[in-house]
């Protein structure tokens, strides 16, 4: 089932870049006096891919359904309720419902004459539809600056989609090009450029926001080394150092030979070729990076894993503290002696992580009553009466407490 | 894309994906996300006096619709009562009814807002001689 999900989950990275990529190419990149059907040609594909997008999305819909009842065929009643009564089945169903009409504008516009500012337009539709998968990922679960993880993720999607969606399609543009004694050779230069412009701006897109999220979703080198999802990662971005090498290749070798080319004004099917296999090279990296995303999304991100260790861990006693090396935490609200109207108490603090500190725990009266990561947060079902709040700076394990705390005293009304 | 060209792109993806499949079919299991992080009763506690509720923090924010929290006592009864109750968006709790000293199973599982499932299993205890 892991396994099938994460097919599912890479066939739709896949397709959905193959969407944003034959558009934008049939859009933006191609320049004027292309050879006819060309541009109709790159719609039309991507017309097809929006197809396969969902269908992936459908078997990734009863995939869910099927976690859901314990690895059944999901009846209707589960689909409709995780479609109607969650957040993530809202999304899936408003991305569909988009895609769908998207799809029929598509088919629409390049059934008929396929007009440049129509096919921009698609482009253009096409990437909030890139974008929300962005609001069902990991990124949606991050506890502290999720709108800022959120906007990193669909930014990552949408530079992932243009680079190596795009990649493909320029593989198309430039194999149809290839024998056509007709064509222009600055014709095939100028497009070549465009595209080298473009995934320049990607490239610098994707690696500002890919670190971010590796940041936010692994943590520590400790955790990138030491857990599943650490190591797929190590693999994608191994795997993005290659595309990212032969891109420079691309960039600094093939972009000026067919530069020379264009002035020879001659076309040369023997760098045409050479092109050909460079690029092809290139977009088999891009397709194994989505193969990996799909694997990484149905991995638990690397900063939980300590939590899934924990399941298999009896409790201890709590340790002793450490040594706090930096670590404070200061209580702003409620202060000292505040009385609280109410079960609901609102904590705000000044967190100083210091080397070791992550989050910090919240104690009522000695017991352990939560655990924030930001630096406010809410405490339910206080009971009335004096009690004695103490935030304690606590490592990423939820183990190891530092002597780093500080207390007030408050009275629940 | 000719056709020799779309039958090299099939190849090398279903190699890629097949990658995939074995290396999902070697690799455990875990499809989730959300962990409890703070529970109270903490997990191992032994008690002196029977909690009114279990109350779970999770790691992510969860789904209400598909969550659910069941206790359940030594002698195998479900001992949880009442509709589990969220206290914030990773934050849930379920009451209880009176409880005997013995030992006591927090069964969970939820449905993360990132759409992932997990399950697991917390204990306590309360000691003889509590109320």
């Amino acid at each position: 089932m892991v396994a099938l999900e994460a097919a599912i989950s890479a066939i739709g990275y896949i397709a959905q870049a193959l969407v944003l990529g034959f558009f934008v190419t049939a859009g933006y990149l191609l320049p004027g006096s292309e050879p006819e059907p060309l541009r109709r040609t790159l719609a039309i594909r991507a017309c097809r891919f929006l197809i396969i997008f969902l269908c992936a999305s459908a078997g990734a819909l009863l995939i869910q359904g099927a976690k859901l009842q314990r690895g059944e065929l999901p009846s209707l009643e589960i689909l409709w309720r995780y479609l109607t009564a969650t957040q993530s089945g809202n999304v899936w169903l408003l991305r569909e419902c988009y895609a769908v009409a998207l799809a029929l504008l598509a088919f629409t516009i390049t059934r008929g004459a396929g007009r440049l500012h129509s096919i921009r337009w698609l482009a253009l539709l096409s990437l909030p539809l890139i974008a929300s998968r962005s609001l069902t990922s990991h990124a949606v679960a991050v506890k502290t600056q999720t709108s800022w993880a959120i906007a990193a993720d669909a930014v990552h999607l949408i530079a992932t989609a243009l680079w190596a969606g795009g990649l493909v399609a320029v593989l198309t543009v430039v194999r149809a090009s290839r024998g056509q004694a007709s064509l222009n050779p600055i014709w095939l230069a100028q497009f070549i450029n465009r595209f080298s412009r473009l995934a320049f701006i990607s490239v610098a897109l994707l690696f500002c926001a890919g670190l971010y999220l590796s940041w936010v979703h692994v943590g520590s080198l400790t955790t990138l080394v030491a857990t599943d999802s650490g190591k797929v990662l190590m693999v994608k971005l191994g795997l993005f150092a290659a595309m990212l090498t032969l891109g420079a290749i691309n960039f600094l070798s093939t972009k000026p030979a067919v530069r020379d080319m264009a002035h020879s004004k001659v076309i040369n099917n023997s760098l045409v070729d050479k092109a050909i296999k460079r690029i092809a090279v290139e977009s088999m990296l891009g397709l194994a990076i989505f193969a990996t995303t799909g694997y990484l999304t149905v991995l638990p991100p690397g900063v939980h894993a300590l939590h899934t260790e924990g399941q298999n861990f009896p409790p201890a006693q709590p340790p002793a503290l450490q040594p706090a090396q930096g670590a404070s935490v200061k209580i702003i609200a409620p202060v000292n002696n505040q009385s609280v109207n109410g079960d609901r108490v609102e904590l705000s603090f000044e967190l100083t992580k210091g080397k070791q500190g992550h989050h910090a725990h919240a104690y009522i009266d000695g017991e352990l009553m939560g655990m924030f990561e930001g630096n406010r947060g809410t405490l339910n079902g206080i009971k009335p009466g004096q009690h004695v709040l103490e935030l304690r700076v606590v490592a990423d394990d939820h183990q190891t407490e530092l002597d780093a705390s500080d207390k007030v005293v408050f009275t629940v009304k | 894309m000719s056709r020799p060209m779309f039958f090299r792109y099939s190849i090398v993806l279903s190699l890629v994906l097949g990658l995939f499949i074995i290396g999902g079919t070697t690799t455990p299991p875990v499809w989730a996300h959300a962990y409890p992080a703070v529970s109270v009763p903490n997990n191992g506690a032994t008690l002196k006096e029977p909690p009114s509720e279990v109350r779970i923090q999770f790691t992510e924010a969860i789904e209400m619709a598909f969550s659910a929290v069941t206790v359940v006592g030594p002698n195998k009864e479900v001992v949880s009562q009442g509709k589990l109750r969220k206290l914030a968006d990773d934050t849930v709790a379920i009451g209880l009814k009176p409880l005997q000293a013995g030992n006591y199973t927090v069964q969970w599982q939820v449905l993360s807002v990132d759409t992932h499932v997990t399950e697991g299993v917390l204990r306590f205890t309360i000691a003889p001689g509590g109320k």
